[in-house]
């Protein structure tokens, strides 16, 4: 389904869009943007699975192994960022031939930011779950965070369009990690003159700190949440 | 007053599997018919066909006086059925379900309130009445299930496995639900392949197996009809002599005799009130002391061994 | 028809049960109408500005019309869902015909599209305008035929296909395909115009000119975007006919293919 939504978005809505908009080459930049859609959702679903878990009993299994709760916890949340980046990977190698990457040593830093945005979704996803013990106000939550995080990005649309559209939405686009992964996936593409990106620092600095923050924060929380039946 | 149901020559292939292979069968009014077979035997393929919910490949049956094939809107109106499974939306609550099902079958805003309270209290699911149903449990759900059956209260009742996932506290509080359903005039096709419960229940059995049905009567008679149907267990003091061993096979009541280990006999015979006395007479006549002994009917185990070769537990291996 | 009527209080009350997904979908609505919309309305060359004056207006008729299709087609899945847990065995010995079965499963998943839609189309109205009585009889009656005809489309896949998975790669393919070759996000014009160029297949044009999305979207833009895109008979046709080949169609397969297994 996902690989079909990515096709269709690329082959007709990315063709289509691109012909009514006055950015130029706005296709390659909204195939980008698109490809950090579709890591974000991929990466998202390990919350959901923990609740599979928790409801078939797997999680009572877990908990039993001889692992320390910060070592599963760590294993979760790089597994399903890596499990993400391994389903999206094919559609990134294919929006790449789509956009042409031109620096490999941008483009290597690029991937390195997409894997740290990919293991950050995951661990914040497996935070949101554990904090908020209930699959209905999960789905809700995602829900609306995943309407909110992507359209309140540069996904699909450059900062300072955003900005001027409303400085609402682009005070909160700037300090997204969507805006960051996109920005920088753009800038390692080679795309950067249309977004005028012309420091990747900042960006990077933002993902690695979202990494960090989910990761180490989704460890304490998940240790205190789930000792002694407490996740239940 | 002709049967309830006649069915006539049904059978139903997938492929080339005859999954009911010629089934002809009579259920009287008013009885529970136990149909019996291992998993796989075709019970619930037949059942499926008699509820209008698959079309047989062959034959027919009438329900009511109303053919299935011609008539499926009318037969539907005098079934309710329990599925094997649980046939429910895992977002639904037992309430929702019974509540629902209520209504379909036509039971009036105020009965329909009464009654459902009444159902769910009975199959002990009134507190976690508005639970979603994947969160109960197995044996729960299968309540659910029973309670659709219940509160239609169907001129014919069907009930697939009505006991599988069930403790045994659950079990005798669903077989009297069954028992009070006939009382008050459902006729009940229960399938099964608990032996006992069909026992049990059962006024008259049937027993399907590889999509054919192989013997269908009352259980008493059942297992009357099987020769050498009694068993003696007998345990002696010392070893049994093969002597003493032919003596016994000497009674024209004894069908066959297995020497389960050294000391322990058991002996397939017919009349065993009759001819325990004498076994005992000689055995005392010859000096044979005897530790105990342990008599015991046939049970429709038996029956089913008798008539397929196989237990049951065997029985389930091969159709699977 | 009272059977009608359980079947499709059934269909609905477990429509409201996915209240949870009804969330997410109305937030990305939401955003789509009230981020997307106006960010895009930044960008959009003075071209297409010219044709259709306001990205956000022009866009909420589509968004109404594409809340419709992904709430009505949303009857397929659980139909899907029923056949792969045998709950249609349930369904198909209750007593009541098979034809009003069908016809309750169809009408529900219609009713719960024009249901999850009315908030959408309420929007619309307040940010646009409110339509005269006669536009609004007009509007309801074609979103709820499309809505019927979704519903058919899904309950026809539905019960075509085997697994969860097969069902869900057919539905992303006409979802997508339906909704990307269709004046919902865009103008007509702009496709016809890749078209021409030959950018585009002209197979895909003539979809999107027949794809009753089009046709439902530039009807109510017709109303409540006064003069773009011209009223056109044709667009409601195409909706009549989409809604009459699917229901039906989804009556036979319920029906027939159902039953078969």
């Amino acid at each position: 389904m996902r690989a079909i939504w990515f096709v269709s978005q690329i082959a007709l809505f990315g063709l289509i869009a691109s012909r009514m908009m006055s950015i130029p080459n706005y296709f390659q930049y909204y195939v980008a943007g698109l490809s950090v859609m579709t890591l974000y959702s991929a990466a998202i679903f390990i919350g959901f699975d923990i609740y599979e878990e928790a409801e078939h009993g797997v999680f009572e299994y877990l908990l039993s192994l001889p692992v320390s709760r910060k070592q599963l916890v760590l294993g979760r949340s790089i597994g399903g960022g890596l499990r993400a980046f391994i389903y999206v990977g094919p559609l990134i190698a294919l929006s790449l031939y789509v956009i042409g990457a031109t620096n490999p040593l941008s483009f290597l830093v690029a991937l390195f930011a997409l894997f740290l945005f990919s293991f950050g979704v995951s661990g914040m996803s497996i935070t949101i779950a554990v904090i908020i013990k209930s699959s209905d106000r999960f789905d809700i939550l995602m829900g609306v965070l995943d309407a909110l995080i992507v359209r309140l990005s540069t996904a699909m649309y450059p900062l300072a369009v955003v900005q001027a559209a409303n400085p609402l939405y682009g005070g909160l686009a700037s300090f997204n990690p969507v805006t960051y992964a996109a920005d920088l996936f753009r800038w390692g593409t080679g795309i950067e003159a249309i977004i005028t990106l012309s420091n990747p620092l900042w960006p990077l600095l933002g993902i690695i700190a979202f990494f960090a923050f989910f990761t180490f924060f989704g460890v304490i929380i998940y240790d205190r949440r789930i000792e002694g039946g407490g996740w239940q | 007053m002709p049967p309830i149901i006649q069915i006539q020559n049904l059978t139903k292939k997938f492929g080339n599997l005859a999954a009911v292979d010629h089934l002809d069968l009579e259920i009287e009014e008013g009885e529970i018919f136990g149909l019996l077979g291992p998993n796989g035997a075709g019970k619930t393929t037949a059942i499926l066909m008699l509820a209008t919910v698959i079309k047989p490949t062959e034959g027919t049956a009438l329900v009511g006086g109303f053919d299935i094939r011609k008539s499926p809107d009318k037969v539907r109106g005098l079934l309710g059925i329990a599925f094997q499974e649980p046939k429910m939306l895992w977002v639904a609550t037992p309430w929702d379900v019974v509540n629902w099902h209520a209504k379909v079958c036509g039971l009036s805003t105020e009965e329909r309130k009464r009654r459902v309270k009444q159902v769910l209290e009975t199959v002990d699911m009134w507190e976690p009445r508005h639970k979603n149903v994947h969160a109960l449990s197995g044996g729960m759900r299968k309540r659910v299930e029973m309670a659709k059956v219940l509160i239609q209260r169907p001129k014919i009742a069907i009930v697939d496995e009505p006991t599988t996932q069930i403790d045994v506290v659950g079990k005798h509080k669903i077989w009297n639900m069954l028992l009070e359903l006939r009382d008050e005039g459902s006729t009940i096709i229960l399938a099964t392949n608990e032996l006992y419960e069909a026992d049990r229940l059962s006024d008259r059995v049937g027993i399907m197996h590889r999509g054919k049905l192989l013997v269908c009567d009352t259980p008493k008679t059942l297992k009357d009809s099987i020769l050498g149907g009694d068993i003696i267990d007998i345990q002696l003091e010392k070893d049994a002599s093969p002597t003493i061993v032919e003596e016994l096979k000497s009674f024209k009541e004894v069908v066959d005799i297995m020497q389960v280990k050294p000391t322990n006999l058991r002996l397939y015979l017919n009349r065993v009130e009759e001819v325990v006395p004498q076994i005992m007479n000689l055995l005392m006549k010859k000096n044979v002391p005897v530790n105990s002994i342990r008599m015991s009917e046939p049970s429709l185990d038996d029956v089913f061994a008798h008539y397929t070769g196989l237990t049951i537990e065997e029985a389930q291996k091969d159709e699977g | 028809m009272s059977a009608i009527l359980h079947i499709i209080e059934y269909d609905v009350r477990n429509f409201f049960r996915y209240k949870w997904w009804l969330v997410g979908l109305i937030s990305m609505n939401l955003a789509d109408l009230f981020i997307m919309a106006i960010v895009y309305n930044q960008m959009l060359s003075s071209d297409v500005m010219k044709e259709i004056g306001s990205y956000f207006n022009f866009f909420a008729p589509g968004l109404a019309v594409t809340g419709l299709f992904a709430s009505a087609f949303m009857i397929g899945r659980e139909v899907n869902m029923e056949r792969r847990r045998e709950v249609h065995h349930y369904m198909l010995s209750l007593p009541m015909t098979r034809m009003e079965l069908a016809i309750g499963r169809v009408l529900s998943g219609g009713m719960r599209g024009m249901i999850y839609m009315s908030p959408l189309l309420l929007t619309c109205f307040i940010f646009l305008r409110f339509p005269t009585i006669w536009q609004l009889l007009v509007i309801l009656a074609v979103l709820f035929l499309l809505a019927m005809g979704i519903s058919g489309l899904s309950i026809a896949i539905a019960v075509s296909t085997s697994s969860l998975e097969k069902f869900i790669t057919a539905r992303g393919l006409v979802y997508y395909t339906l909704f990307f070759c269709s004046s919902v996000f865009y103008p007509l014009s702009l496709i016809e115009g890749l078209g021409k160029d030959g950018k585009f297949p002209m197979v895909l044009v003539t979809l999107a000119e027949v794809n009753p999305l089009s046709g439902a979207s530039d009807m109510i833009r017709s109303f409540l975007l006064v003069g773009y895109p011209p009223f056109s008979y044709a667009s409601i046709l195409n909706v009549v006919v989409f809604s009459a080949v699917f229901t039906f169609s989804a009556a036979f397969a319920y029906i027939k293919i159902i039953e078969r297994k």
